[in-house]
C-alpha cells in the first residue's frame, strides 16, 4: 500500500486498531492514519473481497498489487463512497440469514464527522453541506450516544431501515481526514 | 538447474522483523512488488538464493509471525464478529506452529491485534506459568516484539484459556479467549449445518428443552462450564469453557471480548456494554460454583478457587487467578477494581454483581416439589 | 505447610524438549535424510500426503525430527508450508500424463497397455524377513535384470522416468474413460470454469462442493480414510466398488512460463491414483454407474482407494451412514484437527473440572442430608469480606451434565 502512502504493516495495524475500537464503541471517534478511508480499505481489502470504489487511483493501487476484485455496489463486500453516494444502503448486500457476516461494509469519506451534536466540529472540504445527527443505542453503547455525519438524513434513514433486518445488514464506517466513526448493524439509529 | 534470475515474482525475499512483509499465502503473482518489505537476494540459482537465506531464522518471518494476508482475514472476521455480537464468523484459519486444539485461534487473533507498543498477558487455567501459556507468550514476544506481563491491570491484550481474570478489565483492554467448541447447540446436535439454521432463525427450542429435561431429571441445571448465554437478546453463544463464576463478567463490561477457535475456524465477539444473559428458568436461576474453604495462600473467599492435592494427602483450596492471589497476599482486602478510579464495578461474584439474585446459589429451603 | 504456586515457564519447556530429543541419542550414527527418503519412503510419503506438501527431503527431515511419528511430521510440514510464499498455481494436469510404474485394473482381466504389477508385495506372503536383521548393505535384487528384453515395445535401453515417457503415457488407456465412452459410467461433470475453491484459504461450508471434499480427503489422515472407507465396505453404506484402476507413478507439475506463457513442466510428483466404479445407478432411466476418485501424494494405495470410496459415498447423498455424511467425514479425517484436539486433552483442565466437581458435590451432599432451611455460614470466619459466597443447598439427585469431553483450547 505504499502507493497510497501507507505502510503495509504498521499503518494497516493502526487502522485496524482504530476501526475495531470504533466498531466496538459505536458513535465514538477514533484516530487512524490519514486519509482514514484509505487506511480502512488497505486494512480490509485484498483479492478475497470484492470492492466497489469511485476512486480510480485507489483501484489502480490495489490492482497493481493483484488485490483488486472490482464489483458493482450491490455485489460488493466493501463499498467505498466519497461524499454522498449514488446508491442506497438498501441496495447493498446484507448477507444471508445463515451467514449474515457476508453483509457489506460501507466505507464513506465524509466532510463532517463528530461525536456529539457537531458543535465545534472540524469540517474538511466537504463537497456538499450535508450534515445529520443520529442517536445511537445498542451493543457497545452505554445508554445512548449522538454522532454527526456528513451525509443526507435520507441516506442515514435508509441505513437505519436496513438495520431493521438484523442480523442481516451492512456495517457503516464514516471517515474524515484521520478520524473514523462506525455504526455496525447491531445498533439502532434514530435520525434527528 | 538453470539459473533463475531474481525477479519480482521469482525470488523469496528476506523480511525485516519490524516492517518486512512476505505475502506467504496469496495465490496470485504480482503481489511481490509492494508488499514484500525485505531485500531481494541476488543469486545465480535457487540453491544460491537459499544458501543466502540460511540462518535467517525468525528474521525470515513477518512482524507478528503472520503474513499480512492472514492478518487481514482475521481482522475482517473480528470486525464482523463485533458488528454481530455472539454470531460465529467463519475465517480461513491457518496452520500454526502450535497444534490444533492448543490455542491456534487465539494466537492468530492475538497476533493480528498486537503492535510493538502493546503489553501482552497470557494465561491458561488462570495461571501465567502454565507451560502452554508460556509457549504462546514466547511466540508473541519474539515475533511481535511486545512487552509481556503477569499483571492483569497492565496488559493491553490478554489471551486466556478457560478463565476471565478476577480483576476488572477496563475499556482499553481486549480479552482473547481460546475456544474449543464454538457452538452451544453442539450439545443437542452434532451437525453444524443444522445448528447454523437454528441460529439463523433464533430457533433455540432444542436447547431450552435440553435444560428443562436436566431440571426434570436432576432438580437443577447441571451445566458446569460452557454455560449457554444469550447475547444482545439475539444469538445463543458458548462463552468457552470458563466457569460459571466468570459468566457474569461478560454482561455490560467495559472491555471487548473476542472468542477464537482455530480448529473450528470461527471468531465471535461480545462488545463492551452488551447484554449477556445466561439461560435459566425463573425458578431455577443461574448458579455459580461454591467452595468449601478460603484460599490457603491469601485467605480469599470471593475468588474462583481450585483444589490442590498435596503429597501429604491433604486437599488445599487456592485462588485460581495466580497473579491476583499474589497481590492479595500482599494486601488481603484488595478490591477487584483497585486499579480503577471508580468503585462498585460489576465484575461477577465478589463485586456488586453478586447482589443480583441470580448470582446467588439457589437457597433451597425445602421448597422443591 | 504453606502452598507455593509453581512457576514453570521457559526453562521447563526447554528441558522437556531436551528430554524428547535425548530419546534419539542412541550412540548410533544418525539416520540420514537419504535413508529416510530411500529406505522408509512409505513413511515420508504419508507425511507428505497428510501435510499437503510435496517435498520428499523436507518430509524426511520432518519424520526424523518427529522420531517416526507420521502425523507429527505432517504437522511440521503444514506449519512450514503456511509460512512459504505462494508464487503461482500450476496448470491442471490430465492424469493420463502420469508415467506409471505400476498400473493394475481389477475390473478387467486384461487392459490396453497391460496389467503392470510394478513394485508390490501384494501377492507374496507376509513373513518376517530375518535376513534384514544384519544387512550390511541394501541389495538391489533387480540389479542384474536384463532390462532391455523386458520392454515389449521393442526398443532398447533402461526404462527410467523421463526416458521414452511419451510412448508410455499415451499407451495406458484410462479404463474409466472406456466405460464412459460406452455410457456405462456417469460423466464426471463439466470441467470447472472458475478457480477451484482452496480449502486451506476458505473455511469449508456444508454442503461442500466436490472439489472441497476431494481436497480434504487428499490431505486426510490415512488411518481415518481407511477406517471410514472400510465402514462403507463393511456395510455401513452403499458403496462397494470395483476399481477401474490403481496407478502409481510420476505426475508432471506444469506452470505457465512467466516470460513465454508456454506451459512448461518444472518437476514431477510421485502420486497414487485410483478410480472406482460403483454399481449403484445414478439415474433410473438410462442407468449409469456412479464413480469415485482418489489421489494422494506418494505411494499410499490404501488411502487412495479409501478416498475413492468416500468420494463416491458422499456423492451419493444418502446420509444415513457416517461414510456418506460429508459433514461427518470432513470433520473427522483431518489429521491435524483430530490429533490436535485429541492430544489437547493432556492440557490442564482443572478449572472446568472444579466446576464439574461443584455440580456433583452439590447433588451428593443433598442426597446425604435433608435440605437445610437456611444457607449456612461459610465454614471459615477468617477475614471473610462482605461478598463471600454462601454455601447453599439445592438440587435433587442425579448426574452432572458433564462438559468434560468438550473442554479444551
Amino acid at each position: 500500500m505504499r502507493a497510497l502512502g501507507l505502510d503495509p504493516v504498521t499503518d494497516t495495524r493502526r487502522a485496524f486498531a482504530g476501526l475495531r475500537t470504533a466498531m466496538a464503541r459505536p458513535g465514538t471517534v477514533q484516530r487512524l492514519p490519514a486519509p482514514a478511508d484509505h487506511a480502512v480499505l488497505a486494512a480490509l481489502v485484498d483479492h478475497e473481497v470484492c470492492l466497489s470504489t469511485p476512486d480510480q487511483r485507489l483501484a489502480d493501487a490495489f490492482s497493481r498489487e493483484g488485490r483488486l476484485v472490482a464489483a458493482a455496489p450491490p455485489e460488493a463486500d466493501v463499498v467505498h463512497a466519497v461524499g454522498t453516494p449514488d446508491w442506497d444502503p438498501t441496495d447493498l448486500n446484507r448477507g444471508r440469514l445463515v451467514e449474515p457476516s457476508e453483509g457489506a461494509t460501507a466505507v464513506y469519506r465524509v466532510g463532517t464527522l463528530a461525536d456529539g451534536t457537531g458543535d465545534g466540529t472540524r469540517d474538511a472540504n466537504s463537497t456538499d453541506g450535508a450534515k445529520t445527527t443520529v442517536r445511537v443505542r445498542g451493543p457497545g453503547v452505554p445508554g445512548e450516544r449522538t454522532a454527526t455525519v456528513g451525509l443526507p438524513a435520507d441516506h442515514l434513514r435508509d441505513l437505519s431501515r436496513v438495520g431493521a433486518d438484523y442480523p442481516r445488514g451492512i456495517d457503516a464506517v464514516f471517515a474524515m481526514e484521520d478520524r473514523v466513526l462506525a455504526l455496525p448493524r447491531s445498533v439502532t439509529m434514530e435520525v434527528t | 538447474m538453470d539459473p533463475v534470475k531474481p525477479t519480482r515474482t521469482g525470488v523469496r525475499t528476506v523480511s525485516e522483523p519490524d516492517h518486512g512483509e512476505n505475502h506467504a499465502s496469496d495465490g496470485t503473482t504480482g503481489e511481490a512488488t509492494d508488499e514484500s518489505g525485505g531485500t531481494p537476494v541476488e543469486a545465480e540459482d535457487v540453491d544460491g538464493a537459499l544458501a543466502a537465506l540460511d540462518g535467517a531464522g525468525l528474521a525470515g518471518y513477518n512482524y507478528a509471525y503472520l503474513d499480512e494476508h492472514t492478518k487481514r482475514e482475521v481482522r475482517r472476521a473480528v470486525l464482523k464478529a463485533i458488528a454481530i455480537p455472539g454470531h460465529q464468523v467463519p475465517f480461513a484459519s491457518r496452520p500454526m506452529p502450535l497444534a490444533r486444539g492448543w490455542g491456534t485461534g487465539g494466537i492468530q487473533t492475538t497476533l493480528s491485534l498486537l503492535g510493538p507498543e502493546d503489553t501482552l498477558k497470557v494465561i491458561d487455567q488462570g495461571s501465567d506459568e502454565s507451560v502452554n501459556a508460556a509457549n504462546i507468550r514466547r511466540l508473541a514476544e519474539r515475533t511481535a516484539d511486545v512487552e509481556t506481563t503477569t499483571d492483569t491491570t497492565a496488559a493491553d491484550v490478554i489471551q486466556t484459556r478457560h478463565r476471565i481474570p478476577e480483576e476488572v478489565l477496563d475499556r482499553d483492554q481486549v480479552l482473547v479467549l481460546q475456544v474449543p467448541v464454538t457452538d452451544p447447540l453442539r450439545k443437542v446436535d452434532p451437525s453444524d449445518a443444522a445448528n447454523r439454521r437454528r441460529h439463523a432463525h433464533a430457533n433455540y427450542g432444542k436447547m431450552w428443552v435440553h435444560l428443562y429435561e436436566n431440571v426434570v431429571e436432576y432438580g437443577e441445571i447441571q451445566v458446569a462450564s460452557r454455560y449457554p448465554v444469550t447475547v444482545a437478546g439475539r444469538y445463543l453463544m458458548d462463552p468457552s469453557p470458563i466457569p460459571r463464576w466468570d459468566v457474569p463478567k461478560l454482561n455490560d463490561a467495559d472491555n471487548l471480548f473476542l472468542f477464537a477457535a482455530g480448529r473450528e475456524a470461527r471468531i465471535y465477539a461480545v462488545p463492551p456494554h452488551t447484554d449477556v444473559e445466561p439461560l435459566a428458568f425463573d425458578d431455577r436461576p443461574f448458579q455459580v460454583e461454591r467452595f468449601d474453604a478460603p484460599c490457603e495462600a491469601c485467605g480469599a473467599t470471593d475468588t474462583y478457587r481450585t483444589a490442590v492435592e498435596t503429597d501429604e494427602g491433604d486437599r488445599l483450596v487456592v485462588c485460581n487467578d495466580t497473579s491476583f492471589c499474589l497481590k492479595r497476599r500482599e494486601d488481603a482486602g484488595l478490591a477487584k477494581d483497585h486499579h480503577l478510579d471508580r468503585d462498585g464495578v460489576d465484575w461477577g461474584p465478589g463485586t456488586p454483581d453478586a447482589d443480583d439474585t441470580d448470582q446467588e446459589p439457589a437457597t433451597n429451603g425445602g421448597d422443591r416439589t | 505447610m504453606g502452598y507455593v504456586a509453581v512457576t514453570a515457564g521457559e526453562e521447563l519447556i526447554e528441558r522437556a524438549a531436551d528430554l524428547f530429543d535425548a530419546q534419539r541419542a542412541d550412540d548410533e550414527p544418525p539416520v540420514t535424510l537419504d535413508q529416510f527418503d530411500g529406505q522408509l519412503a512409505r513413511l515420508t510419503a504419508q507425511a507428505m500426503s497428510e501435510g499437503g506438501l510435496y517435498a520428499p527431503r523436507l518430509a524426511a527431515l520432518a519424520v526424523k525430527q518427529a522420531q517416526g511419528d507420521s502425523v507429527e511430521a505432517a504437522f511440521l510440514l503444514r506449519a512450514y508450508r503456511s509460512t512459504l510464499e505462494r508464487w503461482d498455481e500450476t496448470e491442471p494436469v490430465d492424469p493420463d500424463e502420469l508415467f506409471a510404474t505400476r498400473r493394475v485394473s481389477p475390473a478387467y482381466k486384461d487392459v490396453p497397455g497391460g496389467q503392470i504389477l510394478g513394485p508390490t508385495k501384494d501377492y507374496t506372503q507376509r513373513l518376517l524377513d530375518f535376513g534384514l536383521v544384519d544387512e550390511g548393505t541394501v541389495t538391489d535384487p533387480t540389479a542384474d535384470w536384463d532390462i532391455a528384453t523386458d520392454r515389449d515395445d521393442g526398443e532398447s535401453g533402461p526404462e527410467e522416468p523421463g526416458h521414452d515417457e511419451k510412448d508410455q503415457r499415451g499407451r495406458l488407456t484410462n479404463v474409466m474413460q472406456v466405460l464412459r465412452d460406452e455410457g456405462l459410467v456417469a460423466p464426471a461433470g463439466d470441467p470447472p470454469t472458475e478457480e477451484p475453491v482452496d480449502t486451506t484459504r476458505e473455511p469449508v461450508t456444508h454442503p461442500p462442493e466436490r472439489e472441497a471434499v476431494l481436497q480434504e480427503l487428499a490431505r486426510g489422515e490415512t488411518g481415518a480414510i481407511t477406517a471410514l472407507g472400510y465402514s462403507a465396505l463393511r456395510g455401513y453404506g452403499q458403496v462397494h466398488p470395483t476399481l477401474a484402476e490403481v496407478r502409481v507413478g510420476q505426475l508432471p507439475v506444469q506452470v505457465e512460463h512467466p516470460y513465454t506463457s508456454d506451459q512448461v513442466r518444472v518437476t514431477d510428483t510421485g502420486v497414487t491414483e485410483t478410480e472406482a466404479i460403483v454399481p449403484v445407478y445414478e439415474k433410473r432411466d438410462d442407468p449409469q454407474f456412479a464413480f469415485g476418485y482418489g489421489l494422494t501424494f506418494g505411494r499410499n494405495e490404501r488411502k487412495a482407494i479409501g478416498m475413492s470410496v468416500l468420494d463416491a459415498s458422499i456423492a451419493l447423498k444418502g446420509s444415513d451412514e457416517p461414510a456418506e455424511d460429508p459433514e461427518f467425514v470432513l470433520d473427522t479425517v483431518d489429521a491435524m484437527d483430530a490429533f490436535g484436539f485429541i492430544e489437547h486433552l493432556k492440557l490442564p483442565h482443572y478449572v472446568t473440572f472444579e466446576s464439574i466437581l461443584d455440580r456433583i458435590r452439590t447433588l451428593r451432599d443433598d442426597d446425604a442430608e435433608p435440605p437445610r432451611a437456611e444457607a449456612a455460614e461459610p465454614p471459615d470466619a477468617t477475614g471473610s469480606n462482605e461478598s463471600s459466597i454462601d454455601t447453599g443447598s439445592g438440587g435433587g439427585p442425579g448426574e452432572t451434565d458433564s462438559d468434560g469431553g468438550e473442554d479444551g483450547e
